[in-house]
């Protein structure tokens, strides 16, 4: 027989085993292709706004997809070897010289690296465009991309994978090459151990566990900003700890437990789960840990998105806002905007005034823009709380409030100077966080509200350049006509330091593109972690099929029925697949907690809201999967029974 | 009071009529309830096959098999799955056991799948444990302990259920003589004490020599029976005529066996 032959055998024997490596590779090289494409695209090398960041970001993906794309190369190869070792030294025995073995290993892993390669390459291709067409309309460009894929893409896809995959290669080789042929045939016949749990083993993973969620949970927002990478990696040990000792201490404990033990389920499941734990906890931690981060970067993702969308209104309370420093005169720049605002059918929006001067905090060290309490009163009556403080000798500060800001409490009120050109003040300051008064720019950041005596005096006397012509117009932001109007505002003062026009569209329109981005680029990778975590599952699942196709035949033998076997094999096969799932979801919970306290937001429905949607594609993995793997095992069962019991 | 009877059981291999094997060609016999029998001859010679027939794993291609007068070609699917695990016991040559289970769930394996109540299955299974010599084993796990002692459990878990039938394929196939000398004895005494009906194929003239009664089986067709008499040694010694009789590969095996 031509070690072709052998090698071809091999894979119609098992085609199962071989399905989800190469699907879930195909997938990577395609995502690869993909953002390299992107990256590589003539029409982003100019400058187009954000397709600079936009660029950026995709090199920054492709090289994190390139090097998970190794290591799960690596696992997924390696683990493959094993499930061969037994038929590679067989072979040897039979007679198969070293030569013949190596070209077994090399001319699979051709095959399977071809194959990978030319399906990532070719649905990539089909793919393409719409890619494209995709992210030209998440950054708004002003025209599509064009379909290019020069030879420097593929080239670099060819490369970079073809150099993975001849290291892989490599790698096997060793493996197969170091072992003699005996403990080839041995590999995997060993008669294991009893799953047992130390107690020790599991309270360092549960001291573990509860100090980063600890961490994780404070209230601090700064002592969340530095955990983010010490508790991320302490978790992640917890979780390779825990979920073999947590889970076999509980099988234990179930197994304990005489009145629940003793019946047909739990008796054919619980011992057999323990030792599928036992052998596959490495892989169980590595999944519940990608389902974290997974769920994490969605969740995250979301947030940023929603909160920034919905924070327009907060960081530009002001639908459209006309400033303008200096003492020039202002009435043309106004009856511009005026202009432009009637055209759109907006110029019944009502008009405000306002004179803001530049001053400076000198406690705080913080510059500020002084305005009368009158104003304030005003703002703060459309329901927000005001700071009821009238006095000639207090004022109030201001704060913007940001997106994510680790930030200190405040104290209830303190002392401070103000000073406003030549002027000096002695006050006393109360802080209020309830949102800004007007969007921001350059000195408006931090209002300081004085009494509109304190201010009249102020304003009389400040030089011209201390003050700061605000105008505002205030209504509806949404619309289409608002959006038009905004750009042509925008583009009408572009270029023009002491006249700055801010809307609150503006501000939503920005935070779209940038943080739809984000979500684009998140969801992508995610898309990538995703297929590793199923082709994991799989993976596993189908090298113990043997050992399951004993040991369901075994049970067989003994008058369980195909039903009782069918519930056995699948509740088994839900705990492996559901159990990393839960811990997953439970790490992001605790992480998407923490992003609550950096947002000062209780943001965790967006996390679970990405889990329910990863929840729907883990079910229909779970039930495809399910019933391959049924099939499979039943395939196995067959073959035994046309033998006969006895 | 017979327990199982076979009339006419006949079971052809490969449908096509160039490659056709009759494995079993009209046997029947009858076996009394309570009786140790043995099933004998030569390879070939169609007893895995009338086991599997017997045993409602195999259909025969014609003929009937009432066990406790029930005609089990009735049963379909799951039925037949319940029957079998409710009905009869089964010890395999190469024991067979779970290796997640310990020798005691093991053996409390049928008694589970029935349901029985806890505090039930722990009594009934020490009682059948202290039997067959292996109640110290009971806390220990397949790959912990020796193969005649793995045949003992199986023995357990074949009986534990009081099915009214126990099949066994070579039970002894695997062991070494001592070994297979205490599995003979646990066979004997299950027999006695709980009055188990048992049905075992094999090579051995040794451990047939612990039977009651001996069918031998020759192309598929009943060859002739013996009862044991008296002694163990007087029927070995019978057992030993009787394949000699038959002839074929049987002299040179038993040479090197005994
Ligand atoms: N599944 C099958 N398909 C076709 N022929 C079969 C099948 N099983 C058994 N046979 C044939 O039927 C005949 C009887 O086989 P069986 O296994 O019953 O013999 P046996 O007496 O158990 O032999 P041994 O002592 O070697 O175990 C043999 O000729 C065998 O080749
Ligand atoms: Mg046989």
């Amino acid at each position: 027989m031509s070690t072709w032959r052998i090698a071809s055998r091999f894979f119609r024997h098992d085609w199962r085993r071989y399905v989800a490596f190469v699907g879930s590779t195909a997938f990577t090289v395609m995502i690869y292709f993909l953002y390299t494409a992107l990256s590589m695209h003539p029409d982003l090398q100019g400058g187009y706004p954000y397709a600079r960041q936009a660029v950026q970001g995709m090199k920054a993906a492709a090289v994190v997809i390139a090097i998970f794309a190794f290591l799960f190369l690596l696992y997924s190869s390696s683990s493959f070897v094993r499930l061969r070792m037994k038929e590679l030294g067989l072979l040897s025995l039979l007679g198969v010289s070293k030569r013949q073995l190596i070209q077994i290993i090399l001319g699979e892993n051709l095959i399977i690296a071809a194959v990978s390669l030319a399906a990532g390459l070719g649905v990539g291709l089909l793919l393409l465009k719409l890619f494209f067409m995709g992210i030209s309309a998440l950054l708004r460009l002003p025209r599509e991309l064009p379909f290019s894929a020069g030879v420097g893409v593929w080239l670099r896809t060819i490369l970079v994978f073809g150099g993975m995959f001849a290291a892989v290669s490599v790698a096997s080789l060793r493996a197969v090459l170091r072992r003699s042929v005996v403990e080839l045939v041995r590999a995997g016949r060993k008669p294991k151990a009893a799953p047992r749990f130390s107690a020790w083993r599991l309270a360092l993973g549960l001291l573990l566990l509860i100090g980063g969620y600890l961490w994780a949970g404070s209230p601090n927002p700064t002592m969340v900003v530095t955990g983010v990478v010490p508790v991320t990696l302490i978790v992640s040990l917890a979780t390779l700890i825990l979920i073999r000792e947590a889970s076999i201490a509980c099988l234990s404990w179930l197994h304990g437990w005489g009145r629940y033990y003793y019946r047909p389920g739990p008796f054919l499941t619980i011992s057999q789960l323990a030792y599928k734990i036992q052998d596959n906890y490495r892989v169980l931690a590595a999944t519940a840990i990608l389902v974290a981060v997974i769920l994490t970067a969605i969740g995250t993702a979301f947030t940023l998105y929603a909160l920034s969308t919905s924070d327009a209104v907060n960081t530009y309370p002001i639908a459209v806002q006309l400033v303008q420093y200096g003492g020039t005169d202002e009435r043309p720049s106004i009856a511009a905007v005026h202009a432009v605002l009637a055209k759109h059918g907006l110029d019944r929006m009502p008009r405000r005034e306002l004179v803001a001067l530049r001053g400076r905090l000198t406690g705080r060290k913080l510059d500020v823009a002084v305005v009368p309490y009158s104003f304030y009163r005003e703002i703060r009556a459309d329901g927000r709380e005001a700071l009821n403080s009238g006095d000639d000798h207090e004022a109030i500060l201001v704060f913007p409030r940001a997106l994510l800001h680790g930030q200190r409490k405040e104290a209830e009120s303190w002392n401070d100077r103000v000073q406003i050109g030549e002027e000096e003040l002695a006050l006393t300051v109360k802080p209020d966080e309830a949102g800004r008064l007007v969007n921001p720019g350059r000195h408006l950041l931090y209002n300081l509200v004085v009494s509109d005596v304190v201010y009249d005096g102020l304003a009389n006397r400040v030089a011209p350049g201390q003050r700061i012509h605000i105008s505002m117009w205030t209504g509806d932001w949404r619309g289409r006509a608002m959006q038009q109007a905004s750009s042509e505002l925008s583009a009408l003062f572009a270029g023009q330091e002491k006249k700055l026009v801010s809307t609150t569209t503006g501000q939503y329109q920005a935070q779209v593109t940038q943080m739809g981005l984000l979500v684009f680029i998140g969801v992508f990778v995610s898309l990538v972690f995703i297929a590793a975590c199923f082709s994991l599952l799989y993976s596993r699942l189908f090298t113990d099929i043997e050992e399951d196709r004993r040991y369901a035949c075994r049970l067989q033998q003994v008058g369980v029925t195909t039903r009782e076997l069918r519930g056995q094999a699948l509740s088994q096969m839900a705990v492996i697949f559901f159990l990393p799932f839960v811990v997953g979801l439970v790490h992001s919970t605790v992480a998407m907690h923490a992003l609550g306290t950096l947002t000062r937001r209780t943001v965790l429905h967006y996390g679970w809201g990405a889990a329910l949607l990863f929840l729907f594609l883990f079910g229909a993995f779970f039930l495809g999967t399910g019933q391959l793997y049924w099939r499979a095992l039943q395939d196995g069962l067959q073959r035994e029974a046309r033998s006969g019991v006895f | 009071m017979t327990i199982l009877k076979a009339s006419g059981l006949t079971k052809v291999y490969g449908s096509s009529r160039r490659a056709e094997t009759r494995a079993l060609d009209g046997f029947s016999f009858e076996v009394e309830k309570g009786r140790f029998v043995g099933i004998m001859g030569p390879s070939g010679s169609g007893k895995t096959t009338l086991l599997n027939v017997l045993a409602t794993i195999d259909a025969p291609t014609s003929g009937t098999v009432l066990v406790d007068g029930l005609d089990t070609s009735r049963l379909k699917g799951e039925e037949l799955a319940l029957f079998r695990r409710k009905r009869l016991g089964f010890v395999f040559q190469d024991y067979n056991l779970l290796d997640s289970l310990s020798i005691e769930e093991n053996i409390a394996l049928p008694l589970v799948l029935d349901r029985r109540p806890l505090t039930a299955i722990k009594r009934r299974v020490e009682e059948v444990a202290a039997w067959l010599g292996i109640e110290e084993l009971l806390n220990r796990f397949p790959y912990e302990v020796s193969g005649g002692q793995q045949q003992r459990a199986a023995i357990a878990r074949a009986i534990v259920h009081e099915p009214v039938l126990v099949f066994a394929d070579e039970p002894t196939g695997n062991l070494d003589s001592r070994s297979a000398r205490a599995v003979m004895d646990a066979f004997t005494l299950i027999n006695a004490r709980a009055g188990a009906t048992i049905l075992m194929v094999t090579h051995d003239p040794f451990a047939a020599s612990f039977c009651q009664t001996v069918f031998f089986i020759r192309d598929g067709r009943l060859y002739t029976e013996i009862h044991r008499g008296d002694g163990r040694q007087a029927f070995f010694q019978q057992i030993l005529d009787v394949l000699s009789q038959m002839g074929g590969a049987y002299d040179e095996h038993v040479a090197d066996r005994v």
